[in-house]
């Protein structure tokens, strides 16, 4: 036969790829589905939740990154080519942001806490520079009109190393900018120094109105100890918050490396430009804790015999409550989240016994909803990792 | 059309002796590879749990249940593949170069065919092509079958099944196979029309050099230099106004298909010129 060459090594071609995409397209997935399966309280308020997270098989030796809403399962080898280019990267705060002001939103690639949100604006603050320490490019977004408007602030030179925006506020009148800066007094000296700047800046001329540095810590690392600084901010949530939390761990040597021996905890007033040391009862528990900060309330998560605590500091007045959360699922060891949305509080964990969800009411802290993942196969030495959840 | 086939044909003739050659190293060494690798992991097994009176739980929470994709990350797999990999890269050149310094200067009798002389560049790179996707075929072909002699000597308490996919996708080892055969079919083609560009374009620099010799080899370098200039130019754009991320993924990856087609297109048109004009003997 001729160019019998070209044909048997088209057929094996065909035989070979074509039959495997072809089959791929049909196949049934081969990871397994989730169920949200209610334990008790009220369906309605996981309608159009959304989970997202990560899934490994350790004997496989396979990890995606996957999605869970009430109808699929999703994975990241199942998404088409361009589903999965826009979908898998980002954190569910900027996707949200990107698909509704997608102009807006062209080129601005930090996280979210570069980001502010209210009704009316959604505002965008980075630095400038390649160190990012000239000062700041900010963009205003008018919903209403759909306008932006932008401008270049700068700030003057302090030896700043390195600037990292963690937060953005506005009102009327002014954009206020918290950052993180990096700096060096002395080239000499090998101890750097870090602080939290609060930079306030006037919305109608542009100009730079305050500079204040509302915290400072020497980095000097001993071998006896050193003292670091902790956001506590959530840097998900872009809305309005009166204060920026954050905490200062006492690292100290212990018999396993280095540990946390304390931490200081602080709340800064943006409206006073005041800065509150938090008063905590001096206990273990607050030590390199995870606090969650939503409406001008820290929130502490703490596992109890009969389910958990949230213990609440508010910022305004010092008060410090706890409120007992009896739960029929337990709250496990391993990864929780805090997610506050539409006057709840979701919270997802995951760990090696399973994944279970939470849901209280903000105002009352009332149990509203509970219920676990369940896998439509028995699974072995798999393990699911939630990070987020999206809301519809 | 005919001729066009034709040339395929002879090019994949010239190089059949060591394309098999390569196929049998592949097979051979990768179902020898499965054969030991499921042999030792059972003698150590038997060793543990009999001599070493293990319970099979214990077992398995020491050494873990044997799986494909942990077959896969053994030399048995990974070298016959590298080395045809290395055989079809060296090939790129040597299809060319071989027609001019080979007994009796080949190049002059192809390019008396009578036949557009675009017809043997063409030809040449189908030639490559069809190899590759042929030995990713039989890599594929020869999964399945792998699959099959893994499950006869491993018992199923001993071992996890996976689906040819999960191989592919799993993170261990043969990460290789994932770029060879990713999970889309669109991704499937846009990696394929790198390669095929890629080969284009380092063709139309081996015409350079054999037009105009050792200044070939600068204007060669240089163009390939323009290729990958033009095919990265988003990004060297972002570079150079260092506004990163401007485009959105899915804009990124059409505008990358277009300058991919314009890249392979100048190739082609630069190599039909060179060949038509050019070329000396």
């Amino acid at each position: 036969m001729r160019y019998w060459k070209v044909i048997v090594l088209a057929a094996i071609v065909i035989l070979g790829i074509g039959t495997y995409y072809i089959q791929n397209a049909f196949a049934n997935s081969d990871y397994p589905e989730f169920h949200l399966e209610k334990v008790g309280g009220d369906e309605d308020v996981v309608n159009g939740l959304t989970f997202m997270g990560n899934y490994f098989d350790n004997y496989k030796e396979i990890g995606e990154n996957v999605k869970i809403t009430s109808e699929d399962t999703i994975y990241q080898s199942e998404l088409s080519y361009f589903d999965y280019l826009t979908e898998v990267f980002q954190d569910s705060t900027i996707r949200r942001l990107q698909s509704d002001y997608r102009k807006f939103m062209r080129g601005k690639n930090e996280g979210s806490s570069a980001f502010f949100e209210d009704d009316k604006r959604l505002i965008y603050a980075g630095s400038l520079g390649i160190e990012s320490d000239i000062g700041f490019r900010i963009e205003m977004l008018d919903k209403e009109v759909n306008e932006t408007t932008d401008f270049q602030v700068e700030i003057p030179k302090n030896n700043i190393n390195y600037m990292n925006v963690v937060d953005v506020q506005a009102d009327e009148k002014e954009v206020i900018i918290t950052t993180r800066n990096f700096y060096t007094h002395n080239p000499n000296e090998s101890e750097t120094e870090e602080g939290f700047h609060v930079y306030r800046i006037n919305i109608e001329n542009g100009s730079l109105i305050g500079d204040e540095i509302i915290y400072e810590n020497k980095v000097d690392h001993s071998d006896k100890g050193w003292t670091e600084l902790i956001e506590v901010n959530n840097d998900m949530e872009i809305g309005k918050e009166d204060y920026f939390v954050f905490r200062l761990d006492h690292m100290k040597e212990k018999e396993y490396g280095f540990e946390a021996d304390g931490s200081d905890y602080f709340a800064y007033h943006f409206e006073t430009n005041e800065l509150k040391e938090m008063n905590l009862p001096n206990e273990r528990l607050f030590v390199e804790k995870t606090a969650y900060v939503h409406g001008g309330v820290v929130y502490f998560l703490n596992k109890t015999k009969s389910g958990f605590e949230f213990i609440r500091y508010q910022m305004d007045d010092g008060e410090l409550n706890t409120i007992e959360v009896p739960t029929t699922l337990n709250l496990n060891e391993g990864n929780t989240n805090v997610i506050f949305h539409d006057g709840k509080i979701f919270i997802p964990n995951s760990s090696e016994e399973g994944n279970n969800l939470f849901v209280l009411d903000e105002k009352t802290g009332k149990l509203v909803y509970e219920g676990k993942l369940s896998a439509d196969r028995e699974l072995e030495n798999v393990y699911l990792d939630l990070n987020d959840l999206a809301f519809e | 059309m005919r001729n066009y086939v034709k040339l395929v044909d002879f090019e994949l003739k010239r190089f059949m002796k060591i394309y098999l050659t390569l196929i049998g190293i592949v097979i051979i060494s990768q179902i020898v590879g499965v054969i030991v690798e499921s042999n030792q992991f059972m003698d150590m097994a038997n060793r543990e749990m009999f001599e070493g009176s293990m319970s099979l739980t214990q077992f398995l929470e020491m050494y873990w249940p044997l799986t494909m994709s942990r077959i896969l990350i053994s030399g048995w797999f990974i070298l016959p593949v590298g080395l045809s990999a290395a055989a079809l890269i060296f090939y790129c050149f040597f299809i060319w170069y071989r027609d001019w310094f080979g007994k009796n200067t080949f190049i002059y009798r192809l390019l008396m065919l009578p036949t557009a002389r675009i017809n043997i560049l063409l030809a040449k790179a189908s030639a490559i092509f069809l190899m590759v996707l042929g030995l990713v075929s039989i890599q594929l072909i020869l999964l399945p079958i792998e699959n099959i002699i893994f499950q006869t000597i491993v018992p199923l308490d001993l071992r996890v099944d996976m689906t040819i996919r999960e191989v592919i996708n799993s993170s261990n080892g043969f990460a290789s196979l994932q770029m060879l055969l990713p999970n889309s079919l669109v991704q499937f083609f846009a990696h394929y029309g790198i390669g095929f560009m890629t080969v284009f374009t380092l063709f139309t620099a081996i015409l350079f050099e054999r037009s105009y010799r050792i200044k070939g080899i600068i204007f060669g370098v240089v163009y390939c230099i323009i290729a990958l200039v033009i095919f990265l130019l988003p990004s060297s754009l972002e570079m150079v106004f260092s506004e990163f991320g401007y485009f959105y993924p899915e804009e990124l990856f059409i505008i990358e298909v277009i300058l991919g087609i314009i890249v392979t297109g100048i190739s082609i048109w630069v190599s039909h010129y060179l060949l038509n004009r050019k070329v000396t003997v």
